[in-house]
């Protein structure tokens, strides 16, 4: 009965991880379509999010499963409490990157105002965080934990630098209006994104070491 | 064995044989049964002293003969632990025909048998994994479970993956949902993936799944990893070349063909000239760029080392000076030249060299402004000829440098045309340095102007 419980939890841990890698691809695809103006890839990201919300469901199936059949005690309770939560962060997190994707085909192929530069560098770090943190799962070390979770400062000043330099765009000159707003939207996602990647990272010391911690 | 065992069970059974004949004797108990104490105890003082001496007897046999039973078995013990141990080659010296010889033998023979299937499994291992190692596409097999296998190096490198990975699940360490699909769908037709992130590469991946030889069962998949964004790169630089040939072919012809066209209406004298003086300069620019190309292709033709030669450079170098000299004159530079004393000689094409040297001047010039200044310097460097090309002209910035010697490529296409460049210029310099063996570099500094150095092999008397 055991060896069947451990087989279950090595399942679960390559779903999560799949699911990760999943939302690693798609917040990548996400950027880089807006950066590049490439509207096929915006439309791919989509059929990609439906994947991951299905990918959702399934491991929430499994997780319940586990806990109704199988009656995990300490860690492993923890971990599948884990998981639980953790699948809802990276859902959230799929569902920004079709945010993103939208704002791409809505810019359409209208020349952007300026070079995007802070916004990929914001997605750069939060892309990071989010591979840092699958990382962190992987060998469970809470130690890239801890250090993905402290990233998150970086991208929420960057987020005020592209509020502030996308106000000064508008003041210049309304027709950045349009534009400029949803370049904020974008910022406001990825910022989100880092916001639920620290989640993921607290929930990952949680499930290692038992201990609740609050980063940020 | 048994000849050191049989003695003493015969020994044994005669000294008790013996006991008992003398008890019999003594009390004649052929004839009659006696109850007497004594006989008992007579008999037990018999007994008693039969099995003490058998005891002493035994014991002396076993402690001088001991060393021949253990001593055999403790080298067994011995060889066979080391060769668990993975020291195959070790066996067993074995000198008596004894049961215990026997076992040894058959366990050298069982060793030997060992250290061959063992050596040959190893050859067939380390040769696989020296063939996957060398390989420059990636390869990676992986179980039903999804868990690693095997990697190579190549694969690593593709995928930036450190650490152990042996039977880790293949998520866990390449983490990309493609590769996942790959593995859920393989059906052996590549794959084109696009790795974004520091470098953008383009993988050809190609999912095969692999029976067992001998049952037939699915074991895995095996991807193939062929990184073809060189490839890509050169298809595209090709087809843009094509294109780039085409256009820069079209624009002075249809300016050659408009003005014609025009012409042929014009009466008035100053205009026809003025036509006809535009005609000559595209024509002219049209066959500078047919030759250009020409010796484009005259070089990449790989039997331009016919015309191969010892050549002096110091010759050359001043008599590129002399033609040089005058064109600077007229846009008022200064053309120096600082040639070395010790005569360098490289082993080329004479008129192909001054070509190269001529080019470069030639930009120098072009690319300075009035009252600037261009040197050209030749010098002895370590067994090389160094040449020298410097100018205090507008530089070039630092994004350009790495596509400077591309054909058709111009840090400002607008500013090269109206100077007659054809785009080329850089590119035949590039290539004949390379026809010499030799290699070019590139400094710049914006406003500060741009230095090229060209290093040549020196001719050896062979």
């Amino acid at each position: 009965m055991r060896e069947h419980l451990d087989q279950q939890l090595t399942r679960l841990n390559h779903d999560l991880i799949k699911m990760g890698a999943m939302v690693e691809t798609i917040i990548d695809k996400a950027v880089t379509s807006l950066k590049n103006q490439d509207l096929e890839l915006a439309k791919e990201i989509y059929t990609e999010d439906d994947a991951i919300d299905e990918m959702e469901l399934k491991i929430e199936k499994d997780c319940l499963n586990l806990i109704a059949l199988q009656q995990p005690m300490a860690k492993d309770l923890r971990r599948i409490a884990s998981a639980l939560k953790i699948i809802t962060d990276l859902e959230r997190i799929g569902d920004h990157a079709v945010n993103i994707a939208k704002i791409t085909l809505e810019i359409g192929n209208e020349s952007l105002m300026k070079p995007l530069i802070d916004i990929p560098k914001m997605a750069e770090i939060a892309q990071n965080m989010i591979k840092l943190s699958l990382d962190a799962f992987v060998n469970q070390d809470i130690e890239i934990a801890k250090r993905a979770a402290e990233m998150d400062e970086e991208v929420d000043k960057l987020y005020d630098t592209v509020i502030n330099e996308v106000f000064q765009y508008i003041q210049k000159d309304s027709k950045f209006l349009n534009q400029g707003i949803k370049l904020l939207f974008v910022g406001r996602y990825l910022e989100r994104v880092a916001d639920h990647t620290t989640n993921i990272c607290e929930r990952i010391i949680y499930m290692v070491t038992g201990e609740r911690v609050e980063i940020n | 064995m048994i000849f050191f065992i049989m003695p003493i069970i015969l020994f044994c059974v005669i000294l008790n044989f013996y006991l008992f004949y003398i008890i019999l004797n003594k009390y004649n108990l052929y004839t009659y049964v006696s109850d007497t104490l004594q006989f008992r105890f007579d008999f037990i003082q018999y007994a008693i002293a039969g099995i003490f001496f058998t005891f002493i007897f035994t014991c002396i046999m076993v402690i001088f003969k001991l060393n021949f039973i253990i001593n055999p078995i403790k080298k067994l013990t011995n060889t066979a632990t080391k060769i668990a141990l993975g020291q195959y080659e070790k066996r067993i010296e074995f000198y008596e025909a004894d049961e215990i010889g026997q076992l040894s033998h058959s366990f050298n023979l069982m060793a030997s048998r060992l250290e061959e299937t063992i050596k040959d499994l190893n050859d067939k291992k380390n040769k696989l994994y020296s063939i996957l190692n060398s390989m420059d596409d990636g390869v990676i097999f992986v179980d039903t479970e999804k868990n690693i296998v095997l990697i190579n190096p190549a694969a690593k490198e593709i995928f930036n993956v450190k650490g152990e990975t042996k039977n880790r699940y293949i998520l866990e360490v390449i983490r990309d949902s493609r590769i996942d699909e790959l593995i859920n769908n393989p059906d052996e037709t590549p794959v084109e993936i696009i790795m974004h992130g520091e470098k953008e590469r383009i993988l050809q991946v190609k999912s095969i799944s692999v029976s067992d030889y001998g049952t037939g069962n699915i074991i895995g998949v095996l991807l193939v990893i062929h990184d073809v964004t060189k490839i890509k790169a050169l298809e595209n630089m090709r087809s843009e070349f094509v294109a780039n040939v085409s256009h820069e072919l079209k624009t002075p012809l249809t300016s050659i063909k408009g003005f014609a066209e025009t012409l042929k209406y014009v009466e008035d004298k100053e205009t026809r000239d003025k036509f006809l003086d535009i005609i000559y300069v595209e024509s002219e620019r049209l066959s500078r760029l047919i030759n250009d190309i020409l010796t484009l292709s005259e070089l990449e033709n790989k039997d331009y080392a016919i015309n191969f030669q010892k050549v002096c450079l110091n010759e050359c170098i001043t008599e590129v000076y002399y033609i040089m000299e005058r064109i600077s004159l007229e846009k008022n530079i200064r053309l120096s030249i600082d040639s070395c004393e010790e005569q360098l000689y490289i082993y080329g094409d004479r008129d192909k060299f001054k070509q190269m040297i001529i080019n470069l001047v030639d930009n120098a010039i072009k690319y300075t402004p009035q009252n600037g200044e261009v040197y050209l310097k030749l010098e002895k460097y370590n067994n090389n000829a160094r040449i020298e090309v410097r100018d205090t002209g507008i530089g070039i910035s630092k994004k350009h440098l790495p596509r400077l010697f591309e054909r058709f490529y111009r840090v400002d296409k607008a500013r090269s045309r109206s100077m007659g460049g054809t785009g080329l210029g850089l590119a035949i310099v590039k290539h004949i340095v390379l026809m010499f063996k030799g290699d070019i570099y590139v400094d710049s500094e914006v406003n500060k102007g741009t230095t090229f150095t060209i290093i040549l092999p020196l001719f050896e008397n062979k």
